[in-house]
């Protein structure tokens, strides 16, 4: 196929290479670790630390399954009083990272906590110490089911009514109905919702760290930070890669069999209502994740910011402001830019390797921000060793760099789609009237793709200005981020004065996800 | 001035074209013609060059565009495009549109091209208008209008009529035809319907199973088909042992012929439909004939071919 070979396609090569730098720097330099630290950590840490990060994935899919599922067949099966209102509410968990509700709650159950202090004062003496496995497990669950919930949803209301009515005729229950044809129909889609909660707790660095639970995360950072041993961060940070690679081969092999196309809804199926009971146990079954994943963490967030809302003056807060901006508005553009580079290559020319770029450079979503800073973090200092002086260890390029490979996969999933929508002809017509293929993408394809371009670089803003543990071992010395500052103020006894921090956190994960509802109701 | 020779073009084991050679000259208006699958629009997106042959050659006016190591991009190959959904750019005026391939021109100059396109496609006065507001056939004039603005050497159109309301069909074709005739382009259509391609074209290949099967006169392809294939394509033959004949080219006769029985005899409107049957080279055959009065059942007729 070398006779394909252009200079897109060189140029998309060399992108693609270098998302995946970081990845395979990981693995290579633990395929190569020895040592008496490593010995030290297969003995001690690492047996409890996988165990832990799967007893995590464990409980938290569980609940996520549960209150995901739950809320997206009650939302799309019946109708109800406030039935628009509470489909947006289910979403919103979504704008608040894991770890605020994880600090939130901390500090509501803390010992002088309002929970406890009104249990003393009805005579309770014990203290209840929630800074447990088990609270990690409630917060993931009600942090992460959104991703459930939104993906399950949009699968069950494809379901063919072509399917579903003439198995109403056939007699079948309502329940019945929902078990044996929409849940397996749906397979598919709750195997990559699923995927997606695997991969952010594999991922989870924040909570894990304030409620002091070990996994495979928080162990990178002890082997980092703590031991200061790069060797051994890396050899655990493989053992993430091997997970993580492991559960995209299980979600492969669960929607295999599985290629059902979700056809057009030919007719809405018909919603039903609530009996008086079943109505209770509705609303209550929605009500719990809205309270406990949003409603309350929100108010606790609104009541500190408002207290603390003279931060917003002080300099520390507009530098952070400013630092996020740049961070997360310079990473947002690159990626962007960098997907419309693999968009364009893969769809002109459709040869060989290239069908595959979009996937390749997706893999670093799939990782922990963890593993990729420490597989970046080998990348700078070898460079810099080379060099014999400090090029780029600590530098801000190297921060949007471990972005970019993070969070690629979100533009590159719109941006194709995008394409696809486009079409080839416009492509073909352009360049057919004398134009080459850069004034061809500069000229008709970008300004046509203009609205779904922005919703791609808002959605990588917000991603970004969430991100934790990659910000955290990536950072220039002393760069405070929202995310940083949020953690780490939270983590220093200064959760109240945190507020201020994640509440700007929140309101700026809240405009993509107002875009996304604009657009879906167009 | 356009010579293709036995172009060639897989996809993954299946072979859509094979060994084709088509020799067009300037100012000839020629329709690519086959069943969809067929392999005629892979050919027209290897003379433009959005897909590239296994093997064969392509030159246009004497220079080698694709093939023997060669390949000049789209962009570079003087050849004018016409797409199926017209694929007019959305966000561009009719003017601007028309204007895309002429951007390197002065700007009097373009401006002057783009007034001069407007009223050979009767569209004066469109320019600020957008493509989203014209009708089916106007949007259609305007993607010949912007392809002829850059004078390619070759127009290649795919399927132009094939979103046309049928009622309207022959009134755009006509006008389409008209535009293409008074610029003297060389146009290449490829089109799925034989009654269309005998009504625009010069000539007609018939391409089937990747192969071009007749490159002729749409005469000498109607009336001297090289096989049944061809000959059924563009209408209704009748088949007996060792040959085929055209259905209007059989007619019952008073006397001599071969004597045969009637099976069925049906009014259509301007003529009557009679199916006979009858015993040709110890063969029994079945002949659909026009016939100008209702046949009884059974009645016994005879049938000159």
């Amino acid at each position: 196929m070398s006779r394909y070979i252009n200079r897109w396609s060189i140029q998309t090569y060399v992108w693609v290479f270098t998302l995946l730098l970081p990845a395979g720097v990981v693995i290579g330099y633990a395929l190569g670790a020895e040592g008496e630290t490593l010995r030290h950590l297969k003995e001690t840490v690492l047996t409890h630390t996988v165990l832990n990060t799967l007893y995590l994935i464990a409980g938290t899919s569980f609940v996520a399954l549960i209150l995901g599922v739950g809320s997206a067949y009650l939302t799309t099966f019946y109708t109800f009083r406030f039935e628009k209102t509470i489909a947006l509410l289910l979403a919103m968990p979504f704008v608040i990272p894991a770890y605020i509700v994880g600090f939130v709650y901390g500090d509501l159950f803390g010992f002088f906590g309002p929970v406890h202090l009104m249990l003393r004062d009805l005579g309770v003496k014990e203290y209840f110490d929630v800074l447990n496995f088990y609270s990690v497990v409630l917060i993931l669950g009600f942090a992460l089911y959104p991703y459930v919930y939104l993906i399950v949803k949009a699968s069950f209301s494809k379901s063919r009514s072509s399917l579903l009515y003439p198995a109403l005729n056939l007699g079948a229950g309502k329940f019945r109905l929902f078990w044996k044809l929409i849940l397996p129909l749906s397979r598919p889609a709750i195997a990559g919702a699923l995927t997606l909660v695997v991969m952010e707790c594999i991922s989870e660095y924040g909570t894990l760290k304030y409620y002091g639970v070990d996994t495979l995360s928080t162990a990178i950072f002890t082997a980092w930070f703590g031991l200061e041993d790069p060797q051994s961060a890396a050899y655990i940070a493989s053992i993430a890669t091997v997970l993580v690679i492991s559960v995209l081969i299980i979600e492969k092999i669960a929607r295999s069999g599985a290629t059902y196309k979700s056809e057009k809804l030919l007719s809405k199926i018909p919603k039903e209502r609530f009996t008086f009971l079943g109505g209770i146990v509705a609303y209550m079954f929605m009500g719990v994740p809205i309270l406990f994943g949003f409603l309350i963490p929100l108010s606790w967030i609104l009541t500190y910011g408002y207290v603390n809302i003279s931060q917003i003056i002080e300099i520390d807060y507009l530098v952070v402001i400013f630092n996020t901006f740049v961070v997360s508005g310079g990473s947002a553009a690159l990626i962007v830019v960098g997907a419309l580079l693999i968009g364009y290559t893969a769809r002109n020319f459709p040869y060989g390797i290239n069908r595959y770029l979009s996937k390749m450079a997706s893999f670093g979503y799939a990782l922990p921000g963890a593993v990729i800073a420490v597989g970046i973090v080998i990348i700078t200092t070898t460079i810099d060793d080379y060099a014999g002086e400090n090029l780029l260890s600590g530098t801000l390029g190297v921060l949007i760099f471990g972005f970019v490979v993070r969070f690629s996969a979100v533009a590159i999933g719109t941006v194709d789609g995008s394409f696809e929508r486009l079409g080839l002809s416009i492509n073909r017509a352009s360049r057919s009237l004398g134009k080459s293929h850069f004034s061809t993408l500069w000229r008709v394809e970008i300004p046509l793709m203009k609205r779904p371009l922005i919703f791609a670089y808002a959605l990588v803003f917000v991603d970004t200005i969430k991100e934790l543990p990659l910000t955290l071992i990536l950072r220039p010395f002393n760069y405070e981020t929202l995310a940083t500052k949020t953690f780490e103020m939270a983590e220093s006894q200064m959760v109240y004065e945190s507020s201020v921090y994640a509440l700007s956190i929140i309101l700026i994960a809240t405009v993509p996800m107002v875009l996304t509802i604009l657009k879906s109701e167009r | 001035m356009l010579k293709i020779d036995h172009l060639s073009k897989h996809f993954k084991s299946k072979e859509v074209l094979s060994s084709v050679s088509l020799h067009v000259n300037r100012g000839e208006i020629i329709s690519i013609l086959g069943r969809s699958g067929s392999g005629k629009s892979t050919l027209l997106n290897l003379i433009a060059g959005f897909e590239r042959a296994d093997e064969g050659t392509i030159s246009l006016e004497d220079t080698l565009i694709s093939g023997a190591g060669a390949f000049i991009e789209p962009s570079k190959r003087s050849i004018g495009f016409v797409f199926q959904n017209y694929a007019l750019f959305p966000h561009l005026s009719v003017a601007d549109n028309i204007a895309f391939g002429i951007t390197h021109l002065p700007k009097n100059e373009r401006k002057e091209r783009v007034e001069k396109l407007l009223s050979l496609i009767s569209l004066e006065g469109y320019g600020s208008k957008y493509p989203d507001t014209l009708s089916g056939g106007e949007q259609q004039r305007v993607a010949l209008a912007r392809v002829l603005a850059t004078e390619p050497s070759v127009i290649l159109l795919d399927e132009p009529f094939s979103n046309v309301d049928t009622v309207l069909k022959t009134t755009i074709r006509d006008q389409l035809l008209a535009i293409l005739r008074a610029s003297g382009a060389t146009a290449l259509f490829v089109t799925h319907d034989p009654h269309e391609a005998m009504a625009i074209s010069d000539r007609i290949a018939y391409i089937d199973s990747g192969k071009i099967v007749q490159f002729d006169t749409p005469e000498v392809l109607y009336h001297s088909a090289v096989n049944e294939n061809v000959a059924a394509f563009f209408g209704p033959i009748n088949r007996y042992k060792g040959g085929f004949v055209r259905v209007e080219q059989c007619r019952l006769v008073e006397q001599g012929g071969i004597h045969g029985e009637v099976y069925t005899s049906k009014f259509m409107g301007n003529r009557y439909e009679t199916t006979v049957h009858f015993t040709y080279e110890q063969e029994s055959c079945r002949f659909l004939i026009y016939t100008e009065r209702r046949y009884e059942n059974g009645e016994k007729v005879n049938i000159e071919f």
